[in-house]
């Protein structure tokens, strides 16, 4: 009798019940999860990422599940490592251990690039380049928030991946995160993908405040049509040159124009569905549930999330101001024939922040179709945040 | 064995300023993408250019003879089709007429099918880009 009472105490002494009792803040946590779940579900938060990241909190923020053990990644309190202690994770780590790896070595964030280059159309970019321009101006977001991090008091480098937010660019965030301030993965990507569904509600303000109705009037006139040829040549030239200038960036833009060639060569029409489905799915997967699995209560539940939260809202909205006000100044250097309000499409968040130039320039003249003229800024944006990415890394990596 | 750690990682690797960073880091960013502008600008105009000279070199295309348009069942009179002269190819004619005859299920004659001319369109677009723009817009 004795002997089942003491299997049934060490059962319970053992349970994830007396682990929330000796920590409490694991039911905050927990309950930060479900919050999060709700706004992916409910309310429909960028679910793709969200769902796994807020799920992923949840599994790791039960006690005893040793789904992941991040003091082997970074450390414990004040001893930060300098590379990943691989024989402890390999011999005691968990599933969030094994999927962390994916993002620890840099893997998942080239690999959905991949995935994004099938799904992207550079044609709106190539028919008027000086799109580029506006999604340079619009990264204006990652360098001020850059400012506002290191005046809180963040170090250069978690500032940097702070400021990448700004970039309104998930996989360059994490890309950049990972490598420069993996403690802070979890709350960056939580800030990052929860404003990326804000876009709608936070650009239009902005761009409206900083525009004229008659400039949001303006009717830009139609594209020229690109050849095929155009279409092709683009993403090896890209490469080339991006990555010659800045080694740093060239695993994100090589990645991302390799998935565009696979689609514009037409040549290779199976990989190109397999990058752009499945395995963008799969790592999507492995990404969201291991992001999420690091956010644990000593790193989330701090000052530091909160200041986090706060400069990714300056972040998106310097990114959103940068863009229109290049916008104005290509308008008047063109007299009147750029809608300044395709510059907001520079933030990066495709093709969410297209539509919602889309929409503001047909709330004020039916008429109006600027998407296609956004899309341009907009595909530009993703080049122009890991450029910025690539930079940040070679200062601070 | 397997741990290392750096006290104080950031010691070892002197910081730049931080106006140093955005300065140099924006300044960059726009360097970089104006390149890649002025490239491709010049891409678009080598292939401009390469179009013009094709197009130059083939001759120029043929006037349509006065197309008959067929009878493409129902009751669509096909007789009257009074194209504008060398504009309208017979296979778009049969076309609209076999399109009329299905969506009007006859009863209507087809007196005359010719091209509207582009500048008379709302923002310079063909009427089939337009309608395929306003039908991707419409949910925004």
């Amino acid at each position: 009798m004795s002997a089942i009472w003491q299997t049934l105490l060490s059962i319970i002494q053992n349970s994830g019940f007396t682990g929330l009792a000796q920590e409490p803040l694991y039911i905050v946590m927990l309950v930060v999860g479900c919050f999060l779940l709700y706004l992916a579900i409910v309310r429909g938060f960028e679910p793709l990422l969200l769902l796994p990241i807020a799920f992923g909190m949840i599994l790791a923020n039960l006690p005893g599940s040793n789904i992941i053990h991040m003091q082997y990644f970074i450390g414990v309190g004040d001893e930060v490592l300098l590379h990943p202690s691989w024989i402890d994770i390999l011999n005691n780590g968990g599933l969030g251990d094994m999927l962390y790896m994916g993002v620890k070595l840099g893997i998942y964030p080239p690999l959905i690039f991949l995935g994004i280059g099938t799904m992207t159309d550079f044609g709106p970019l190539i028919s008027n380049p000086k799109s580029l321009l506006l999604g340079a101006a619009a990264q204006l977001g990652i360098f001020t928030t850059f400012l506002g991090a290191r005046w809180l008091g963040f170090s250069g480098a978690e500032a940097s991946s702070i400021g990448i937010i700004g970039g309104a660019d998930g996989p360059t965030a994490i890309f950049v995160t990972s490598r420069l301030a993996p403690h802070l993965l979890g709350s960056i990507a939580v800030a990052a993908y929860s404003y990326m569904a804000l876009v709608p509600v936070i650009q239009p303000p902005i761009m409206k405040a900083l525009t004229t109705k008659k400039e949001r009037c303006i009717v830009m006139s139609q594209l020229r049509t690109v050849s095929k040829t155009e279409k092709v040549i683009f993403p090896i030239l890209c490469t080339i040159i991006v990555s010659l200038i800045l080694p740093d960036s060239a695993v994100l833009v090589g990645m991302l124009m390799l998935g565009n060639l696979m689609k514009e060569s037409g040549v290779v029409d199976r990989i190109q569905k397999t990058a752009g489905n499945e395995l963008m799915n799969i790592i999507t997967i492995f990404l969201g549930v291991s992001v999420g699995c690091t956010t644990s209560a000593n790193t989330f539940l701090t000052l530091e999330t909160v200041e986090i939260i706060v400069l990714g809202l300056i972040a998106f909205g310097f990114g959103t101001a940068g863009g229109v006000l290049f916008g104005k100044l290509m308008c008047w250097a063109t007299h009147g024939k750029v809608n300044p309000l395709i510059g907001s499409a520079g933030v990066s968040a495709v093709p969410m922040a297209a539509r919602v130039s889309q929409k503001v320039g047909q709330a004020e003249n039916p008429q109006n179709f600027l998407l296609m003229h956004a899309m341009g800024p907009n595909v530009a944006g993703v080049i122009g945040s890991a450029v910025a990415a690539g930079i940040l890394i070679n200062i601070f990596g | 064995m397997g741990t290392s750690f750096i006290p104080a990682l950031l010691a070892i690797k002197p910081q730049p300023g931080n106006l140093t960073v955005v300065v140099t880091g924006l300044l960059l960013v726009f360097l970089i993408l104006i390149l890649l502008t002025l490239i491709i600008t010049l891409q678009g105009k080598f292939f401009d250019a390469l179009e013009a000279k094709k197009k130059a070199k083939s001759a120029p295309a043929p006037s349509a003879p006065a197309p008959s348009a067929p009878a493409a069942g129902g009751n669509v009179s096909a007789a009257a089709v009074l194209p504008a002269p060398g504009a309208v190819a017979p296979e778009i004619v049969a076309v609209i007429a076999a399109a009329v005859a299905s969506v009007e299920q006859g009863g209507f004659a087809i007196r005359s099918i010719k091209p509207v001319s582009r500048t008379a369109q709302a923002g310079g677009r063909k009427a089939w880009g337009q309608a395929g723009v306003q039908s991707n817009t419409a949910p925004f």
